[in-house]
């Protein structure tokens, strides 16, 4: 069975989702869990850093992990509201 | 009888009462919708939240106009601005590409300010609101053709329905409106009939964004 193609807030839904659970997640592991293409990820990853919903930190090893900041988990207990509002808007 | 001469007697007074009271549910939309766009930056509530901004603006224009004619025509800009944004706040997903640069300076969105610059600047030199009637009354049928058949295929339609009313009497008050001016020479009930229309549209809309944004 075909799955519907995920909206954009999905998608931000998903990955923020995916880091909450896992309180600190490597790069690759979180690309595995959103499901998206390498390509796709690297701009939804770029994007939520600059707007503050993730932050990166480097290890001294030089590895990447991801946690989910403060605008991020308000995005998650929010996104009941602002998918009921962009539904029944039909926005 | 005596509520009639109330307010005819007041009229001038309820006018201003009536333009703040609408700007004051404008503010609170927009408060409301911005801090739901800061979190989502989705372009529907980025386009809906301005939809607001620009009717607030055209009803304080509105109020100022007592003072001088020449607002009459930010007024009516700012209405025609309010209502383009309100059909792009439905249809945005059509056009290709997302807009990542401002809502409110684009090719697109200056091609709306435009066409509501022609209609207010027509409007004025003819001393008529027709253009602005008639502008308004294609734009909600669309907008309204749109919901409702949105609110057909979407599970969530009951709330969809209640925005495809508000649309509706929007637009039976613009039809009203162009009646009114047209056939009855503004007569006086009938402008009390088309004050009270569009106060309920505008406290139809404060509702609906506060129960769909409650904390």
């Amino acid at each position: 069975m075909l799955n519907k193609k995920r909206e954009r807030l999905e998608v931000i839904r998903d990955i923020l989702l995916a880091v909450r659970e896992s309180r600190e997640i490597k790069p690759t592991r979180l690309l595995y869990a959103s499901n998206l293409s390498p390509q796709m990820f690297r701009d939804y990853v770029d994007e939520l850093l600059k707007k503050g919903f993730l932050i990166m930190n480097t290890l001294d090893n030089d590895k990447k992990t991801i946690k989910l900041a403060k605008k991020g988990n308000d995005f998650l207990e929010e996104y009941k509201n602002i998918e009921k509002f962009v539904a029944n808007f039909g926005l | 009888m005596f509520l009639y001469n109330l307010v005819v007697e007041h009229r001038e007074a309820l006018k201003i009462i009536f333009s703040l009271a609408i700007v004051l549910a404008c503010f609170i939309i927009v408060l409301r919708t911005h801090r739901l766009f800061k979190l989502a930056s989705h372009e529907g509530i980025r386009y809906f939240r301005n939809v607001f901004m620009f009717f607030g603006l055209a009803f304080l224009f509105r109020y100022f106009s007592s003072f001088s004619a020449y607002f009459l025509i930010s007024y009516e800009f700012f209405l025609m601005s309010a209502c383009f944004f309100l059909f792009y706040s439905l249809t945005w997903k059509r056009f290709r590409g997302e807009n990542k640069t401002s809502s409110l300076f684009n090719f697109r969105i200056i091609i709306f300010y435009l066409m509501a610059l022609i209609i207010s600047l027509l409007d004025f030199f003819w001393g008529v609101y027709h253009f602005a009637f008639i502008a308004q009354i294609i734009i909600f049928g669309f907008a309204g053709g749109i919901i409702f058949e949105r609110s057909n295929s979407s599970e969530k339609g009951r709330f969809l329905n209640l925005y495809f009313l508000v649309i509706s009497l929007n637009l039976f008050a613009r039809i009203t409106n162009l009646a009114i001016s047209l056939i009855w020479h503004w007569n006086t009930i009938g402008v009390i009939i088309i004050y009270l229309l569009d106060a309920a549209v505008f406290f139809l809309f404060l509702y609906g964004v506060i129960k769909a944004t409650k904390e």
